[in-house]
């Protein structure tokens, strides 16, 4: 089949009445929860997932894709208005988009990221219509070895990379293995570390465990700590959020090179982008003529980043729907929905579900056409939203999170459950361990079982299979580079650090 | 001060790692283990198991000795108590008591945890929340609960 035939295919798919009601409502529930401090996209996803077992999978996964981009839109609104990021892609943006608001120039900040968005967004779904199928082609070739070894690097690089304590975000990856094993062992049969409870046989549920780790901590966190907001909503008005010449000129370049960085990192399975947006923001920092402008508002700071953020959520659906691997914790929750609606994503995904995939490339292009409606026009009811205080958010999401989490399977356990898990989501984030490498463990564990027995089975019990298939040592080779730039660049600190001890010591003496 | 804070987040960090893995391995312990080939349910579990023992030396001797590590960040306990009280009340009361009671135990004593609600405002929030959630999720969504069981 053409391209065109399978682009009119998704748009014929994308354009029911069903699914643009449904993407709808998904992008402008990601805009809310985005504009909305304290809930978080994981979170939010997580509470909608139920509700959307009884549709079929497309739309399911139209409406759980545009909550994700949606966020990115809405989240970068509470970062410039109030330098509260919505969510961790958003931080970055906050660095030059609230000195904006404060020189008086949110609106110009607001158009410029729903811009740069839109632009990231496009090439990304591009990027992702011309490079998921070639993927998917050579991913035809892998074995259980190849997947074994695929699912290492992902793992390994989405610990390393979003963090500086390797070892504690490795041992937190191992920790979700764990807790992925419990319930019955698919080949035997047996239940492990069910402890004849009959409610964990299936094992634990993922929405009580993904509210629990990460949306009750942050509402924990933030319960009477978020005090009422400074901005007005009449401060933005359409007028004000016209650029001038110069700003377009400013943006033009970063918005190029932050879709390219934000593509790039967001087709890597393990990273995401998070990382992208740093790497973008740095990138421009350094080839800027003047750089002691950024943190002051300098539009570079947030064309670029929110470019790269929004191609990087695109391209991250390459690895996600080609290979079965995520890149990060919102695409593993993607990645569960289609395995619960019984599509196991893997490149025989796009051969045997074309309607899906190009259904949902197509429904992201109108996503994003809506998202421009939503923020440009419409941006004056989402900045009165971010001015509801918190004291009367965090109540009612902690109703929504018990109804959500009842509603799965009507019954109180998950909820119990949530209790549990919110505690241990809590510790870990008094002891600053990252729970993000944890759920992935834990989604990714059982499949990472299953390929370690089948390629063992295969290989009578030879474990040099790994690296005696070409592709599998690659993979396995990029983990040893992982962990061998994480002991240098750590010995590099330990060095820095001694040597600045030693130099406050003698500036002491 | 701070340097007694950083070994502290790192010796927990590390010795509730040490003590999961323990567990879990002691668990594993009495599952069939099978072969290499035949892999039975304890094989991966107890390869998962020594590898977080060994990771969370890693995280006692390794990790703890780079200086600028992490500050254990103060609780805040006042969030922590009311709204963990808030799910347990809700998971407790949704079935015996029914979903309007459960949802006004919830956010009575969730806005516990902020200074700021007054208790006309948190009655209100309580009453409005309870009403649009029963329409919504009882009538609309048929969500198989009674508002009040009698």
């Amino acid at each position: 089949m053409s391209i065109f035939e399978n682009l009119a295919l998704g748009f014929s798919v994308a354009l029911t009445t069903k699914s643009l009601s449904y993407c709808f409502v998904g992008v402008t529930l990601g805009t809310l929860v985005g504009v909305l401090p304290g809930l978080g996209t994981l979170a939010a996803i997580a509470m909608l997932l139920p509700l959307t077992f009884q549709l079929d999978p497309a739309t399911a996964l139209i409406m759980l894709a545009g909550i994700y981009y949606g966020v990115a839109y809405g989240g970068s609104t509470a970062s410039i208005l109030l330098n509260l990021p919505g969510t961790p892609n958003t931080a970055v943006t906050a660095l030059d988009g609230y000195p904006m608001t404060k020189a008086g120039r949110a609106g110009v900040a607001l158009f410029m990221t729903t811009i740069a968005s839109f632009f990231g967004s496009v090439v990304g779904i591009i990027a992702l219509a011309v490079g998921a199928p070639l993927l998917a082609n050579v991913a035809l070739n892998f074995g259980s070895p190849e997947y074994f070894s695929l699912l290492i690097m992902g793992l390994l690089a989405a610990a390393l990379l979003s963090s500086g304590r390797p070892f504690r975000a490795v041992g937190m990856v191992v920790i979700g293995l764990l807790i992925g094993t419990v319930g019955m062992d698919s080949t035997s049969g047996y239940a492990r570390y069910s402890f004849d409870i009959p409610e964990l046989f299936n094992g634990f549920n993922l929405v009580a465990v993904v509210i629990g780790l990460f949306g009750l901590p942050e509402v924990i966190h933030n319960a009477g700590k978020i005090k009422s907001s400074i901005v007005n909503a009449q401060d933005v008005t359409l007028r004000s959020m016209i650029p001038t010449r110069d700003d377009w000129r400013r943006s033009f370049g970063p918005m190029v090179r932050g879709t390219g960085i934000g593509g790039f990192f967001g087709a890597l399975p393990g990273t995401g982008g998070t990382v992208a947006t740093f790497v973008s923001y740095a990138v421009e920092r350094k080839i800027n003529k003047d750089p002691s402008r950024f943190g002051k508002g300098a539009i570079e700071g947030i064309a670029g980043p929110e470019s790269a953020n929004n191609a990087a959520i695109q391209t991250a659906f390459i690895p996600t729907l080609t290979l079965g691997i995520p890149g990060d914790v919102v695409m593993a929750l993607i990645l569960a929905t289609l395995i619960i609606h019984g599509i196991q994503p893997g490149p025989a995904m796009i051969p045997e579900h074309p309607e899906l995939f190009w259904g949902l490339a197509a429904s992201f292009l109108v996503g994003n056409v809506m998202l421009l409606a939503l923020n440009i026009p419409m941006i004056g009811i989402w900045v009165r939203m971010v001015t509801i205080p918190y004291k009367y958010l965090f109540p009612i999401i902690t109703v929504l999170v018990c109804i959500g989490v009842y509603s799965i399977s009507n019954s109180t356990f998950d909820v119990w459950m949530v209790v549990l898990f919110a505690l241990l989501g809590y510790a870990f984030r008094l002891l600053k361990c990252e729970p993000a490498p944890l759920l992935l463990g834990f989604i990714l564990g059982p499949m990472l079982e299953e390929h370690l027995r089948r390629a063992m089975l295969i290989a009578r019990g030879d474990a040099t299979v790994f690296v005696t298939r070409p592709l599998s040592a690659i993979f396995l080779g990029i983990c040893i580079a992982l962990v061998a730039l994480m002991l240098w660049s750590g010995h590099k600190q330990r060095r820095l650090l001694k040597a600045r001890r030693l130099a406050e010591l003698q500036g002491e003496t | 001060m701070l340097k007694q804070g950083m070994k502290q987040s790192h010796v927990l960090s590390g010795l509730a790692g040490l003590l999961i893995g323990a567990f879990a391995l002691f668990e594993a312990w009495n599952y069939p283990i099978g072969s290499v080939t035949r892999m039975g349910p304890g094989y991966f579990p107890i390869i998962l198991s020594v590898l977080l023992m060994v990771l969370s030396l890693g995280v006692l001797f390794i990790e703890g000795r780079s200086v600028d590590g992490p500050d254990i960040e103060r609780p805040s306990w006042r969030g922590l108590v009311w709204i963990v009280l808030a799910v347990m009340a809700f998971a407790a009361s949704v079935e015996t008591l029914g979903l309007a009671p459960a949802i006004l135990a919830a956010v009575i004593l969730s806005a516990q945890a902020d200074d700021d609600l007054q208790l006309k405002e948190t009655l209100i929030l309580a009453a409005s929340c309870t009403v649009i959630c029963v329409v919504i999720f009882i009538y609309i969504l048929g969500l198989p609960l009674e508002p009040i069981e009698f």
